[in-house]
């Protein structure tokens, strides 16, 4: 599903890498946690994956073919990101804010808005599909953006510090949803966070990044 | 069946971000339809002028008067065979007298004061070229007894016309030059202004050039509107000057060409649609190549 090899990243103007040798494996379907402290590199890591940076070295594949090699916008109609700041656009209601997603590629309305409503459903705020992004809570906001990145049907969903923003409690709402959503709709799930101790709650693979150096399992 | 749903969406789209964002849109709206206003203004003054341009140019007519004693119709055919005469014609004496007639009708007394019509015979020459050199050529001619033509004044009057139609020229390409200029910040405001919607469309899979068809729409129904208010204006403007002048100045009416609103009017909404489409494609150039990831 997804493959790094060997990737090394600079920041530019600095002779330091702020990874190097990076190599990590994601089957379909599997669940990993990125942890790592603030600044390690998680979010330079996801950049990689969803082609808005390149690797000074090595190589990132998804579903076997280097992501340098697809497209920007196939790449990311295949795979669902979730940022800190949730970005929603204010002007249209949450429900808007989701089918957006697919009736930018063109997607039937009808069959969209079915789909917005359900995918609303999955994440627990149907209730407030028609309400605008300003009036709904920080996690509900984020649940909202989770939702819209579901849309396409991703086979691959990427989350960069999703509950930066939010307080212990809808933390771990977020995450649990996450785990929730990885198990009954199946796509593989990267999340970065440096809520480690949260994280660590959770029954699923960790990968830590410090120092420049990704290994397996959570911090020493 | 995929493209006409994106296509009704992007229509759809289009309309909501018209109406979404009044601010800006009405901004590109007013500074696409008052660079086409100067633009009519500016392409119907010239046009109006071109008369007058033409008038001051057709000052090179040559009246040679006939000997006494000479045939007028002989001299004429004579006359037409000088090198550079494209056209000769007789304006009899009798015609003469007639035209000072009508022309001057109290002057009946002074005409009393002569036995007989004191106007010549006159050759009236059109040259090809330079008028100097037939004048010359006339001058010498044994059935030619004067040659009168715009000798002191023709330099004057030639530069005079032909600084009017460069400065025409001149005030067009600057005008078009900065009506685009300002309509490309126009569209640039509009793309800063939604630069999130612009990250979010890119996020969630749209292509660059879906998102700049998107604001390229946007951007032709707005540059359609604004040319088409901008050349009505423009039309209405241009036209009631020239009725005032034509009211102040009768003599100069018949050299004022007419407007023609209708082709001002879609020839001025073309312009605002390309105008706007051109300025979209460019100012949404750097948009869709930098994305931002919300870092």
């Amino acid at each position: 599903m997804l493959v790094l090899q060997g990737v090394t990243m600079y920041y530019p103007g600095s002779p330091q890498p702020v990874f190097s040798d990076v190599n990590l494996r994601l089957e379909p379907g599997e669940f990993v946690f990125l942890t790592g402290p603030s600044g390690a590199g998680k979010t330079t890591l996801l950049r990689l994956i969803y082609s808005a940076a390149r690797p000074a070295a090595g190589q990132v594949l998804f579903e076997d073919r280097p992501v340098a090699s697809i497209p920007g916008h196939i790449l990311r109609r295949r795979i669902g990101i979730v940022f800190q700041d949730n970005r929603l656009l204010a002007h249209r209601s949450v429900l808007d804010n989701v089918a957006f997603a697919g009736e930018v590629l063109g997607r039937p309305p009808g069959e969209v808005r079915r789909r917005a409503m359900d995918l609303l459903e999955q994440v627990g705020i149907a209730d407030k599909a028609r309400r605008r992004p300003h009036t709904l809570s920080a996690g509900e906001r984020q649940r909202a953006a989770i939702a819209r990145a579901l849309m396409n049907q991703p086979r691959l969903l990427l989350a960069d510090e999703p509950t930066g923003n939010l307080d212990p409690d809808n933390a771990r709402r977020i995450f649990d949803l996450f785990v929730e959503l990885n198990r009954s709709v199946g796509m593989a799930c990267l999340v970065a966070t440096h809520a480690v101790h949260l994280a660590a709650g959770y029954d699923r693979r960790m990968v830590h990044l410090e120092g420049g150096r990704l290994r397996e399992g959570g911090p020493r | 069946m995929r493209l006409v749903y994106r296509l009704g969406y992007v229509l759809r789209d289009a309309w909501s971000g018209l109406t979404r964002h009044p601010g800006p849109n009405l901004a590109a709206l007013v500074l696409v339809g008052a660079a086409v206003f100067v633009l009519a203004c500016s392409v119907l003054v010239d046009d109006a002028l071109r008369g007058v341009a033409l008038l001051l140019e057709s000052q090179t007519q040559i009246r040679a008067f006939v000997a006494d004693g000479q045939d007028p119709q002989a001299a004429a055919e004579a006359v037409a065979q000088l090198p550079g005469v494209a056209s000769v014609r007789v304006e009899p004496a009798d015609e003469a007298l007639e035209r000072f007639r009508q022309t001057f009708p109290g002057a009946a007394g002074l005409l009393a004061a002569f036995d007989r019509n004191p106007f010549p015979d006159t050759l009236i020459i059109e040259p090809q070229g330079e008028p100097g050199p037939v004048a010359a050529s006339l001058k010498l001619h044994p059935a030619v007894s004067d040659v009168i033509w715009a000798e002191a004044y023709l330099p004057q009057l030639q530069a005079l016309a032909s600084s009017l139609r460069e400065a025409g020229a001149l005030g067009l390409t600057a005008v078009f030059a900065t009506a685009f200029l300002v309509t490309i910040m126009a569209v640039h405001l509009n793309v800063l202004h939604r630069r999130d919607e612009v990250d979010i469309r890119l996020l969630v899979g749209a292509s660059p050039r879906e998102v700049r068809a998107q604001f390229l729409i946007e951007a032709a129904g707005l540059g359609l509107l604004g040319g088409l208010l901008g050349a009505t204006a423009g039309a209405r403007v241009v036209d009631q000057a020239l009725a005032g002048l034509r009211d102040a100045v009768p003599a100069v009416a018949p050299l004022l060409a007419p407007v023609d609103a209708a082709q001002v009017m879609g020839l001025g909404t073309l312009l605002g649609g390309l105008l706007a489409a051109s300025a979209s494609l460019t100012a949404t150039m750097r948009a869709v190549t930098q994305w931002r990831d919300f870092r």
